[in-house]
């Protein structure tokens, strides 16, 4: 664009014809209306990269802020141990299929004692026909001396004829004692595995007891534990789930805050449309006010004007703007066919 | 613990009442000689007016059943309720004997 000094010519410069004060004051004013026109178009554009600039790094934040809190949530369901991850919803079942093992060795272990007692009851019963059957063993042991001791007396009676009959009872007398003292060993032996098996049955029992007094033969803690646990994993699940659908709720909110954002950078692009079409009118004031300047002699010209006129028209790109001015020079309406602006002209950001 | 058995056809039924705890293994030994000397095929312990059970009772249960498989019979418990069913769940002894309601 040329600047204008109003009927001072530069130095060196042919002298300036005088105008009149109405063209003094035409040009002025389109010199003017040209300068303001172009710092504005400036501005303009400043201030929309400015603001491009400020929605775009918006952008970034929020799908940053977004990333962000998808990563804390996933902390915050999950805990690092020994270098593995736990999600803690699963930690309420990893418990309960713990407390669902401890349940069965309990279980196992009173089986197998109740199972152990009622073998070793049997036992005992054995034993105790055992036991019978020494007694009965040493009543007829007893049976048996007390017979020795008659056939000796019949021998003694007999005299020498019943010497050999009373060694034979006397070898019978010998017979029962050895007897007597095998039913003996016999009662101590069986006294001895009753009296250990009735030690273990009643060291079951005591550790039936002490588990009872801890609360493990019951199950009571256990039913407890387990209804707390599937409340605490239905309420983990449920607070999981909320939290994904906020997540999902603050995900979309964000990817549509973006999308606005880009629509609204979409839109200040536009802007350059704007310039284009001042920077048109700018160019067609700069050629009047550079002919009303350097040819001054000709404005009452037709030819001259015309001339002016074909250069502001060739010169300007936007078909609407162009029709604009033709319409307000020539007086012709233009009946130009709508044809899209070339886009590639509008310099995007 | 009481029990009372009821005897016909082809099902023997034993009704507990009270609590089945380790101190009932005694009496309970009657009740696993009466289904195995039964002529009946199918036990049904009902457990219905049973009011607490401990583990011990679960294993005189499990015990009771093994016996019973090893006598070609069948056991099977029904009517449990409130913590006496729990226990049963928790035990997953459902998954070992069947438990009817």
């Amino acid at each position: 664009m040329t600047g204008y000094a109003l009927n001072q010519p530069e130095v060196g410069m042919p002298p300036v014809p005088t105008r009149s004060p109405f063209a003094r004051l035409l040009l002025g004013a389109l010199g003017t209306a040209e300068n303001v026109l172009a710092e504005t178009t400036r501005d303009v554009e400043d201030q929309t990269q400015r603001l491009s600039g400020l929605f775009t790094s918006l952008t970034e934040n929020s799908a940053e802020q977004t990333e962000r809190l998808g990563e804390l949530l996933a902390q915050i369901t999950t805990v690092d141990h020994n270098g593995q991850s736990f999600d803690l919803v699963t930690l309420p079942r990893i418990l309960q299929e713990s407390l669902q093992e401890v349940t069965e060795r309990i279980l196992v272990l009173s089986k197998q004692g109740v199972a152990l007692i009622y073998s070793l009851d049997e036992i005992l019963e054995e034993i105790d026909e055992v036991a019978s059957c020494i007694g009965e063993i040493e009543a007829i042991n007893r049976q048996t001396r007390l017979l020795s001791l008659n056939a000796q007396i019949e021998a003694g009676r007999a005299g020498a004829a019943g010497v050999g009959f009373q060694v034979v009872s006397m070898e019978m007398q010998s017979l029962s004692r050895r007897i007597d003292a095998l039913s003996g060993r016999m009662r101590e032996s069986v006294g001895k595995v009753t009296g250990s098996i009735r030690e273990v049955i009643g060291s079951i029992r005591n550790e039936y007891q002490e588990l009872s007094e801890i609360g493990a033969m019951d199950l009571s803690s256990q039913v407890d534990a387990k209804e707390q646990l599937e409340v605490l994993l239905n309420a983990l699940v449920e607070r999981n789930n909320e939290i994904q659908r906020e997540l999902g709720n603050s995900t979309d909110a964000s990817r549509r805050m973006a999308n606005e954002i880009h629509d609204v950078v979409m839109a200040m692009q536009f802007q350059d449309r704007m310039k284009q079409r001042t920077e048109a009118v700018i160019g067609a004031f700069d050629q009047i006010v550079s002919f009303m300047g350097d040819h001054d002699d000709l404005a009452m010209d037709e030819t001259s004007c015309e001339a002016l006129t074909a250069s502001i028209l060739g010169s300007i790109t936007l078909s609407d703007v162009r029709r604009e001015f033709q319409r307000s020079l020539t007086g012709a309406e233009v009946s130009e066919p709508d044809q899209p602006d070339d886009m590639s002209n509008i310099e995007l950001f | 613990m009481d029990y009372k058995i009821e005897e016909g056809g082809a099902i023997i039924k034993v009704r507990i009442s009270g609590v089945l705890t380790f101190d009932d293994h005694e009496r309970f030994k009657s009740v696993v000689k009466a289904i195995n000397e039964s002529d009946s095929a199918t036990a049904e312990i009902d457990l219905g007016e049973t009011k607490m059970i401990d583990s011990a009772g679960i294993g005189m249960l499990l015990l009771a059943n093994d016996r019973a498989k090893k006598a070609g019979k069948e056991v099977r418990l029904t009517g449990a309720n409130g913590h006496v069913l729990k226990v049963i769940q928790l035990s997953k002894v459902d998954e070992i004997i069947p438990v009817e309601s």
